[in-house]
């Protein structure tokens, strides 16, 4: 079966500066993939070079298939509707409008499709989120940053993605919710394949089947995640957990 | 002035406040939902009435061959960004071709073969103003695909100059499809009302009955129906809307689409009640436009306010001093802007 997503030499940059240079990912079907590494790497430009959102003054080059089919240079509309879906740093959701219209509008791809019920999905997210559904009603404006987090997942799956690219979905959050967060990831493996992008870069390894590091717009290791997080180098530099200094005395 | 004056002016600022309004909520529709200062919407004002018009002369209006041109370049335009789109990625089905043709070749022909089939059948004057209506709207969309949709990421002040040339080419267009004179649509309410003593022409009702009911309608397709929250939502949140699947170019057009058809009815109903030649539009938008500026182009409710206070103002002054009409009322916008930036950014006078 072809991987989901396949991304081969793909390069980006910024008005002439360089932002990604050659970078190779593929998410196998079913598969919940991590990129993890440092501020400034390139793992949002990444996830938006395949989105198809980049900024105007941005140029990308390179092949992007997603379940076989060539997406680069395609407008981010016919992505949706081919079973992308992302949700970026910023959650990116309809403030002035209620809870229950920004899951609504995240129907569209299978209104597009012509899905007799293109509501179907919206009590599972209810039970997935009753947050949500106690707030149905209310403007996403005046949610908590964690019920915009669940809002901003919950939009993206009314879309039924074959792909859910989460950007950074542990971002300001509270601990506690970011645990729970990064453990919703791992249920919803069972409906889509995931790519996610991590600054906690142990939770993720932790919830993932594959890692990839990036590191100056670069790929610079990948692997099984369970390799990844044995890696020395990776548990020095990303885990947290590396040699201490000596302290004078010790 | 006696008291039967000043209320006969605001009865006339009032009705032409209504007009105004709509335009006002048509440009911030517009505005909020593509970032265009949709400069042109007085054509299409012009245009509806000037259509009517010559409907009503018994004449096959020549906007329909404008439709039938404007049509076919848009199709031409579609044609080619198919052909480059499928050389980048091949594969995917015909559908949007079909679509363009069907929107841009098959609706123009099927609007000319019936105006032309209505041109030789007697009079009736609701099916003569649909026909105009027809005749006008599927313009806006076309005009969208053809000067805005390849600058669809493009800077308001891009966006603005672009609406300035086809505000200027739309005047152009219409003095040669309507020649220069002036002329007044047939009476579509020839009756009046006594209202505690004074007297409410017929127009003037419809005017404000049809304002109301256009204002109800609005508001219930953007806050009951998808179509009416996608546009939403793209006015509030551009990006969030790409990523569930709101296609720009579909809700610019969808906008410009609204927008044509409330200048439309616009038109209709100032039609009987002023002279209007090709040039008209142009201070009737504007005049739109101060009252949008009113509201920041951002605020339905302050737009309508500006809307009433451009009207009265101008109903007022072309008692008092009818030279300085519109030279007042375009003044408005100076301490209308001053006042926005004093109130939008108090820190200001502390640097």
């Amino acid at each position: 079966m072809a991987p989901v997503l396949d991304v081969k030499g793909l390069q980006v940059r910024y008005g002439g500066v360089p932002a990604l240079a050659d970078v190779d990912i593929v998410v196998e079907q079913g598969a919940i993939v991590s990129v993890i590494g440092p501020n400034g790497a390139g793992k949002s430009t990444l996830l938006n070079a395949v989105m198809g959102i980049l900024p105007a003054n941005a140029a990308a080059r390179g092949q992007i298939r997603f379940e076989g089919v060539e997406f680069s240079g395609l407008g981010v509309e016919k992505r949706v509707f081919g079973g992308l879906s992302l949700v970026p740093e910023r959650r990116e959701l309809f403030g002035s409008m209620t809870v229950a219209d920004n899951l609504l509008l995240g129907a569209q791809r299978l209104r597009h499709l012509g899905e007799a019920n293109p509501m179907s999905q919206i009590d599972m997210i209810y039970e997935m989120f009753p947050r949500l559904k106690e707030r149905r009603a209310q403007f996403a404006a005046t949610l908590s940053g964690g019920e915009r987090q669940m809002l901003a997942i919950g939009r993206a799956l009314m879309a039924k993605p074959r792909l859910l690219m989460l950007d950074e979905p542990s971002l300001g959050l509270a601990p506690l919710v970011a645990r729970e967060t990064l453990n919703l990831v791992s249920r919803l493996s069972a409906t889509t394949s995931i790519l996610l992008v991590e600054q906690n870069a142990k939770a993720a390894l932790n919830v993932s089947d594959a890692g990839y590091v990036m590191e100056m717009g670069k790929m610079t290791a990948h692997g099984p995640a369970s390799s990844l997080a044995n890696d020395p180098r990776i548990i020095e530099a990303y885990l947290g957990v590396g040699k201490k200094k000596a302290k004078p005395g010790d | 002035m006696n008291p039967t004056v000043a209320l006969l002016l605001a009865q006339d600022g009032i009705a032409t406040g209504a007009i105004y309004a709509l335009l006002a909520m048509a440009l911030v529709l517009v505005f909020a939902v593509t970032r265009i200062p949709f400069i042109p919407i007085g054509e299409f004002v012009v245009y509806t009435a000037l259509t009517l018009i010559a409907i009503q002369a018994n004449q096959v209006p020549r906007t329909v061959w404008l439709l039938i041109i404007v049509g076919c370049v848009a199709f031409i335009a579609d044609v080619a960004a198919f052909i480059r789109e499928r050389e980048r990625a091949p594969g995917g089905g015909t559908a949007p071709l079909w679509f363009s043709a069907a929107q841009n070749l098959l609706l123009p022909a099927a609007i000319a073969a019936i105006a032309m089939l209505l041109s030789q059948k007697p009079r009736i004057m609701p099916l003569d103003m649909l026909m105009a209506v027809l005749i006008v709207v599927p313009l806006a969309p076309m005009i969208y695909r053809l000067a805005y949709q390849p600058l669809v990421s493009a800077n308001p002040l891009v966006l603005f100059m672009v609406s300035i040339a086809v505000h200027f080419v739309m005047i152009g267009l219409g003095l040669n499809l309507f020649g220069p004179d002036g002329d007044r649509a047939e009476p579509y309410a020839d009756w009046q009302l006594e209202l505690g003593g004074q007297i409410v022409r017929g127009q003037v009702v419809m005017v404000l009955a049809a304002t109301a009911a256009l204002t109800v309608i609005l508001y219930v397709f953007f806050a009951r129906t998808v179509p009416g929250k996608a546009l939403r939502a793209v006015a509030v949140n551009r990006v969030g809307a790409q990523l569930v699947g709101i296609g720009t170019a579909a809700s610019g057009k969808l906008a410009l689409t609204l927008a044509a058809l409330i200048a439309a009815l616009c038109g209709l109903l100032i039609s009987p009640g002023v002279t209007l030649n090709y040039l008209s539009g142009e201070l009737i938008g504007l005049k739109g436009f101060v009252a949008a500026v009113l509201g920041g182009f951002v605020s339905y409710p302050l737009a309508v306010v500006g809307a009433f206070i451009v009207s009265l103002l101008e109903s007022y002054t072309s008692f008092w001093a009818s030279a300085l009409k519109e030279v007042i009322v375009f003044s408005l916008i100076v301490p209308i802007l001053l006042l926005r930036t004093f109130l939008s950014r108090p820190d200001m006078g502390e640097h």
